[in-house]
Parts: C-alpha cells; sequence; structure tokens
C-alpha cells in the first residue's frame, strides 16, 4: 500500500467500513450481546450515549445498570439529574449500589438541566451523569455542547429522550432506542460513531420478576389464554448475579430472537 | 528579633480606587486625597502635572483639572490596613497595627519556615500587591528603626525587583545583623526629616545645625533630654534598641465580620464583584491565620430607602434600615477565596436589585477546626511546606473538586434541589428510604461490599424492589376483573403483604408486579383496608 495512505488510515479518527475490529476500551456493559455489538466492546466513554424511549419501567435502569453497579464499586458517583421518578434506594442497595454513591439533583428547567449536567461533565467527578430531558428541551447547539464536556470526563454520559428525538440529529455518540417487549427491552442502536449501525440486541428483564405465579383467584387478575408472551416465560433466563457478585447473561431462546448466539458458527459464517 | 515595617504611603488614595468600580481609576488618571482642601496624597500620574501634598485644593485643581479628588476617610483606611493585617496574619504570629498608614511584622521568627528572607519577602509583596496597595519596606532589629527604614525612599521596592538597602545588612536565612557597625553607620547617616516626631522638633534640630541621625546619637543622653523632652530621649533609645519597645500585637476576633459602605450607592450586581472580592480577601486572611475553616457565610446589603417598592419578600426592617441577605452553604467547611468567590458571584446572577446598595458586610458563620492535611516529612512534598497556604487548595483530590460542583449546583438551583439518597429502618415502603444531606454524602469514603457478596446467596435474596418509586401511589382503575393505568396491566407475582405502622395511620398492602400491556413493568398494591389499586413503582 503506498506509504502515505497507510499512514492516513493509522490515524484513530478515520473509520474504515471494513475493519470489524473490537476495540476494547469501552465500558463493560455487562452484557455480552451488548458489548459485542457496541464497536469499542462496551459503553464509549467521554462521550454523550442516548437512550430514546416513550416509556419508564421497561427496564431501561436495568441495561445501564451493571455498568452503574462497577462504577459504585469504584467509589465513583452515580448523579441523576431531573429524574422522573424518586430513584428507590433500598432497591439500588439491593443490586449493589450502596445508596450514599447517588446524588439526585433536581432542576427547575431545562436551562438549568443542561448546565448542571455540563457542570457535572466539566468537572469530571462522577462515574456517571444520567439525565432525563424532555422532548425539545436541547437543540443541536446545546447538545453539542454537552458532548464536549463530555470529552473532558473518564465517566458515563447518558441522555434520556422520548422517542420522538430520534428523528432529530444530534451530535451523540451513541444513540440507542428502547423499546420494551412482553420479555425483555428491546435495544435497537441508531447510531454509533465509528462503527455500524442498525443491530437489534434484547436485553431480558430479571426473571424472578417475569416469572409468571398463580395469583389468588379472587383478585382481579387478567390472564389470557392463548398469550404469546405467556408460555415460554420460564425458559428464558435474564441477568444475574454469578458466585462472585458479577454478572452473567443468557441469550434468548432463538426463536425470539433476531440475533444469533455464539453457538452458531453457521450464521456467524453468513453474517460476516 | 527582626522587624518589618510594610508601609502604605497611598493609602488614603488606594481605599478609594480599590472600591470604586463606577468609575475605574486606571494608573495613568491622576487622582489625589485631601484633607481640610489641602492635598494629603497623590498618585505619579498627578505628581507629574506638578500636585504635590500640602497644596491647596484650587492649586491643584489648576494644575491638573482632569484629577480625581476624594475626600479623606480614615474609617476607610484603619478597615483596609485591618484587612492587610489579617492577611499577614499567616505570615508570623506578630503583627502590629501603627496607625495611619503602616504595619510592623516581627518575621525573625518564621524565616526558617520561609526558607529565608527574600522568599518571604516575595510573599509579603504579593499580598500587599493583592490588597491593591503600594507599599514600602524596612528591616531592622528594633520596631521604630524598622517604621524609619520604611520611610526612606531608597528602600521603595518594585514588585519584581527586590533589592533595597536595609536588606543587605542582615543574613537572609537567619535574620541576624551581618555586621552591627555597618548598620549603625548606616543608620546615622538618616535625615532627621524622617523622624517620627513633631515638627516644631525638627524646626529646632535644622536651626541647631543637625542634619543626620548620627549628628543627635553622638551627643550625651543627658543633654539631649534637657534640651528635646524626655519622650524623645525615650524614642531615641527605642530606636538604637537602649531601651525595650513592648508592641501590642493583634489579636483575631473569635467571630469574623467585615463591612464596607458606599458613598455612591451601588445600583447594579457587576459593581459588587470588587467589594465582595475585598471583604473575601480578608476572610481569607482570617482563616488562615486561625487555622479554621467555614461552611456558611452571610452577605448582608444595607439598601438605601429610595426606590424600594413596598414588596420585597427577602428585604426586612432592621433598625429602620433596608438589609438583604444571602446565606451562602457549604458541603464541606472550606477556606479557599477562589471558591467563596465563585459561589457569591453565582448568587449575584439572581440578584435583583430593586434600590442602591449602601453598606455590604460580611459574616462568617459555623465555623470549623481547619483538618489539617499530613504531609510526608521525607517525601517530595516536604518542599512545598512553607508555602502550604498558598498551595493547599490546589491538590484538589476527586471528592473535593466533587463538592465544589455540587456546591455551585446547589448555589444556583436551591438549597433543597441537591441531595443524597439513604435507606431508612423501616419495612414499609415508602419510608424505607430518605434523602440525605450533602455533607453526609460527600463525606463517605469506604463503599459497602458487604450488600453485594449477600446478593450471590439466593438463598438470603432480599424481596423484589422497584428502582423507581412513586412518592404519591397513582390510583389503577378497576374494571370488571381487569385493572387497567394508560392500557390494561397484568399481574405477574405476588402477593407480598406488607402491613404495620398502626400506631400512625395504619396501612395493610398487597404487593405485585404487574406488567402493562406494552410490557412496562410496574409496582402495584391493593390496599387492603379499601380495596383499591395503586401504582406505587416501576421497574426501570
Amino acid at each position: 500500500m503506498n506509504k502515505n495512505l497507510s499512514a492516513l488510515l493509522a490515524r484513530p479518527d478515520i473509520w474504515q467500513a471494513s475493519a470489524s475490529s473490537q476495540q476494547t476500551h469501552g465500558l463493560d456493559t455487562g452484557y455480552p450481546a451488548l458489548n459485542k455489538d457496541l464497536h469499542q466492546g462496551g459503553w464509549p466513554p467521554g462521550a454523550v450515549i442516548e437512550l430514546l424511549s416513550d416509556e419508564f419501567g421497561i427496564g431501561e435502569l436495568n441495561v445501564l445498570l451493571p455498568t452503574l453497579v462497577q462504577c459504585a464499586r469504584q467509589n465513583q458517583k452515580l448523579v441523576f439529574v431531573s429524574p422522573p421518578y424518586m430513584p428507590y434506594a433500598p432497591a439500588f442497595r439491593d443490586t449493589g449500589i450502596p445508596p450514599e454513591q447517588v446524588v439526585v439533583i433536581q432542576t427547575r428547567s431545562a436551562i438549568e438541566q443542561l448546565w448542571a449536567v455540563e457542570q457535572l461533565l466539566r468537572g469530571d467527578v462522577a462515574g456517571a451523569v444520567l439525565c432525563w430531558l424532555a422532548h425539545g428541551a436541547a437543540n443541536h447547539h446545546q447538545l453539542r455542547k454537552l458532548q464536549l464536556a463530555a470529552q473532558a470526563s473518564r465517566g458515563m454520559a447518558v441522555l434520556f429522550r422520548p422517542a420522538r428525538s430520534a428523528a432529530e440529529a444530534s451530535p451523540a455518540a451513541l444513540r440507542i432506542t428502547l423499546s420494551p417487549t412482553p420479555v425483555a427491552c428491546r435495544l435497537h442502536i441508531l447510531k454509533q460513531r465509528g462503527g455500524w449501525a442498525g443491530q437489534v440486541v434484547d436485553i431480558a428483564y430479571p426473571n424472578d420478576l417475569t416469572q409468571a405465579q398463580i395469583p389468588g383467584a379472587d383478585l382481579p387478575v387478567h390472564r389470557p389464554v392463548s398469550s404469546p408472551a405467556q408460555k415460554p416465560l420460564n425458559k428464558f433466563m435474564a441477568p444475574d448475579f454469578d458466585e462472585q457478585g458479577g454478572w452473567t447473561t443468557y441469550l434468548l431462546d432463538e426463536q425470539f430472537d433476531v440475533f444469533p448466539d455464539k453457538s452458531h458458527p453457521e450464521i456467524d459464517n453468513i453474517l460476516h | 528579633m527582626l522587624w518589618l515595617c510594610l508601609r502604605l504611603p497611598l493609602l488614603p488614595l488606594d481605599v478609594f480606587v480599590q472600591n470604586n468600580l463606577a468609575e475605574t481609576i486606571t494608573a495613568h488618571q491622576p487622582a489625589a486625597t485631601m484633607e481640610r482642601h489641602r492635598v494629603l496624597v497623590c498618585n505619579t500620574s498627578a505628581a507629574e502635572m506638578g500636585v504635590k501634598p500640602g497644596m491647596s485644593l484650587t492649586t491643584a485643581q489648576a494644575l491638573c483639572s482632569e484629577a480625581r479628588i476624594f475626600e479623606q476617610d480614615t474609617g476607610r483606611e484603619s478597615h483596609a490596613l485591618q484587612t492587610l493585617a489579617y492577611s499577614c496574619y499567616r505570615f508570623t504570629p506578630t503583627v502590629v497595627l501603627c496607625p495611619p498608614d503602616s504595619l510592623l511584622l516581627e518575621i525573625g521568627g518564621c524565616l526558617k519556615l520561609f526558607r529565608g528572607l527574600q522568599r518571604l519577602l516575595k510573599m509579603i509583596n504579593q499580598t500587599a500587591i493583592d490588597h491593591g496597595h503600594k507599599h514600602m519596606v524596612g528591616f531592622a532589629p528594633t520596631p521604630k528603626a524598622a517604621a524609619l527604614l520604611s520611610c526612606v525612599e531608597l528602600t521603595h521596592i518594585e514588585p519584581n525587583h527586590v533589592e533595597m538597602n536595609s536588606l543587605t545588612f542582615f543574613n537572609p536565612t537567619t535574620g541576624a545583623l551581618n555586621s552591627k557597625e555597618t548598620f549603625e553607620q548606616y543608620l546615622h547617616a538618616l535625615p532627621l526629616a524622617a523622624l517620627d516626631c513633631s515638627k516644631q522638633l525638627k524646626d529646632k534640630f535644622r536651626a541647631t545645625g543637625f542634619n543626620c541621625l548620627g549628628d543627635l546619637l553622638r551627643l550625651p543622653n543627658a543633654a539631649l533630654g534637657k534640651r528635646y523632652g524626655k519622650d524623645f530621649l525615650v524614642y531615641l533609645k527605642q530606636l538604637t534598641g537602649e531601651q525595650a519597645d513592648p508592641q501590642q500585637a493583634i489579636e483575631l476576633p473569635p467571630q469574623f465580620e467585615g463591612t464596607l459602605e458606599f458613598n455612591d450607592g451601588i445600583i447594579s450586581t457587576e459593581m459588587l464583584a470588587f467589594p465582595m472580592k475585598h471583604l473575601l480577601l480578608s476572610l481569607s486572611g482570617y482563616l488562615h491565620g486561625r487555622q479554621l475553616h467555614c461552611s456558611q457565610i452571610r452577605w448582608v446589603m444595607g439598601l438605601s430607602s429610595i426606590g424600594l417598592s413596598s414588596s420585597g419578600s427577602s428585604s426586612m426592617e432592621l433598625g429602620g434600615k433596608n438589609t438583604r441577605e444571602i446565606i451562602l452553604h457549604f458541603a464541606q467547611p472550606h477556606n479557599s477565596l477562589e471558591h467563596f468567590l465563585s459561589m457569591s458571584r453565582l448568587k449575584l446572577d439572581n440578584l435583583v436589585l430593586r434600590s442602591p446598595i449602601e453598606s455590604l458586610s460580611l459574616y462568617a458563620e459555623r465555623l470549623h477546626q481547619a483538618e489539617q492535611k499530613n504531609v510526608d516529612l521525607f517525601g517530595p512534598q516536604a518542599d512545598s511546606i512553607s508555602s502550604n497556604n498558598e498551595h493547599i487548595n490546589n491538590g484538589h483530590s476527586n471528592n473535593d473538586n466533587l463538592v465544589m460542583i455540587l456546591d455551585k449546583l446547589r448555589t444556583r438551583l436551591g438549597e433543597d434541589s441537591v441531595y443524597g439518597l439513604d435507606v431508612a429502618d423501616s419495612h414499609i415502603p415508602e419510608q424505607a428510604w430518605q434523602t440525605a444531606p450533602l455533607n453526609s454524602i460527600t463525606r463517605s469514603k469506604i463503599p459497602a461490599v458487604s450488600t453485594a457478596s449477600a446478593l450471590s446467596s439466593t438463598s438470603n435474596k432480599p424481596p423484589t424492589r422497584p428502582l423507581w418509586l412513586l412518592q404519591n401511589p397513582t390510583p389503577v382503575r378497576v374494571s370488571g376483573q381487569r385493572l387497567y393505568w394508560r392500557g390494561e396491566l397484568e399481574l405477574l407475582q405476588g402477593p407480598e403483604r406488607i402491613e404495620g405502622n398502626w400506631w400512625q395511620a395504619a396501612i395493610s398492602r398487597d404487593y405485585f408486579v404487574a406488567r402493562h400491556h406494552n410490557g412496562a413493568l410496574y409496582w402495584l398494591y391493593r390496599d387492603r383496608l379499601d380495596n383499591s389499586w395503586f401504582i406505587h413503582g416501576l421497574f426501570g
């Protein structure tokens, strides 16, 4: 190859579509399937991550949880800027995040919100900054400012935005839409700086939540006879703690999954 | 003993330049201070135009029409001198106020700490410059001689040019006199005009034909006392060190308060920045001197009564004067000037002034003993002990940075808007958590590891709890045998019965995990007392 050309290609900001090399300086997501699809091998540090969703309670925090636990174990603070509901301290303690590592910041306006996030990112004082933005709360210029501020920090910067914000251009390094399925939170990678986008990953809910029990007969319970979700419920494994206190994940059964496991070399071959 | 006399010859003028931002006086603009229609002091630009101290007001204005003229304000002068004294207190415990315009510092005892005269002098110079003063220094083994030497023009020093005559007589590391004889010769050559005595006496000396100090010192004491009075004899003896000259060193008051008055009244918040900095500088010097940290400061602004609208929520009547208070809390006590300043500026941004400010006071509340940072005696930092006063705040740990930023956020967003979380000892879900004050969360250094290890044993698994809790449970509509909340809900798990609190408002609930038809998971309960359903949390 031409010497000049190879020198050019060696630059870190030149991305080659053919390069499928997995870089490993991302923050471990705790989900091997997700790590595989993120080209840095995990959440990109020092960059804004956008999670787009209209719903709450679909496991949106569960997606981040293994990384947040790691941050908290390294004695880094997790800052929640204007969360939609109150982060429930006992639940955080149960998942391995000491409540004293969580700082909540309430703001009255979008301007205050963006200012607070920017200050936190510029100071590089938190392991993760999570912020919930309303639709139209930030324009492209303001988002770009946050992205620049995030580059000064080593932690995670996550913006939760409504799903319709997906239509707007954003300078964020990683954009993912979240949508619920009966058993998992479905992640659709919209944009990934320096890598292919378009992948879909399902992060299953903790199985102790979705395992159906038979409630008492006198309760007003809707029990659909032929619900497609009901039957395979118990077959699924969800992310859970292993003996060492780390995270393990199990992929979903192939009949529900659109992407292959490592145990399917023939599909792997087709894809690559 | 080695005394340093810090003389501020332009103090009557400095105090106006410091506080006056309305018409900023540059170094080039001529300015002078008057005392009873006579020029007391003037700056170099005015002096170049021919203005001299002692000149009448009309002559001065004729010579230099564009000069800014101020009336002398002795109250401000003594305040400025005291502020500087507080700042100098960190160099030596013996700081003596010598009104009207000088300070005496005994520096012989602290040369080792500051590693030599030159270094210490540089720091003292910088302090005086930070306070906005032009200064002259003199060194001598006795206080009176130091004061005398500081008057002599030769010892005038430029900010970065440390070279003066009286300094060269001393050993730079020990502060001892190199040679007593040469120093005495130097003293003997000083002109009598610089002496601190009445004008009549000086006239007498001139009439007699005495020109320098040596002429007087050669005479026998008895003859001097007879001619010029006993007091003058004592003065001469104290000057040469024959007689003890006890000095009254300042003591820092137990509480700090500082006030500045404005003649013109300040109408914009930007103009407040400089007086604020001046007061905070004084506070910072005080805190350093007493080795204290402060976790709360209070600004009180005295507003003039004109133009004040009657509906000022935070303005109140206090002794017939309208005042306005700003209180700043800090998550951790500290003594950093920059932090005080940036926080005060943030508060100013939100301030709306309805009438001019006539005075500004600063009170330090909640003083704490400073936590001394230990440095390794043999480590690389051992060198920097002498300058740790300046640099103690530069070595921020990440935790300090966090505290500063959270303080900043709290100042701008409001006291209650930044908090931590904690678990409370209760089995009732809404009482099982509480907010934690900031100072407790920023102090926690050891991450709890026990909870994570407890999780791995499945036998001891805690009950399912959602990551999001609704502070006010939302009612769920029951229709037929179905539950609806923005769509149909399907119960997955439960019930988990929680009862208690019978001594207050009794609760009895059955908790369930429910799934919305779109897939979201909620935490529901049925109130067993009235059979109604509520959403209490979301599994985020």
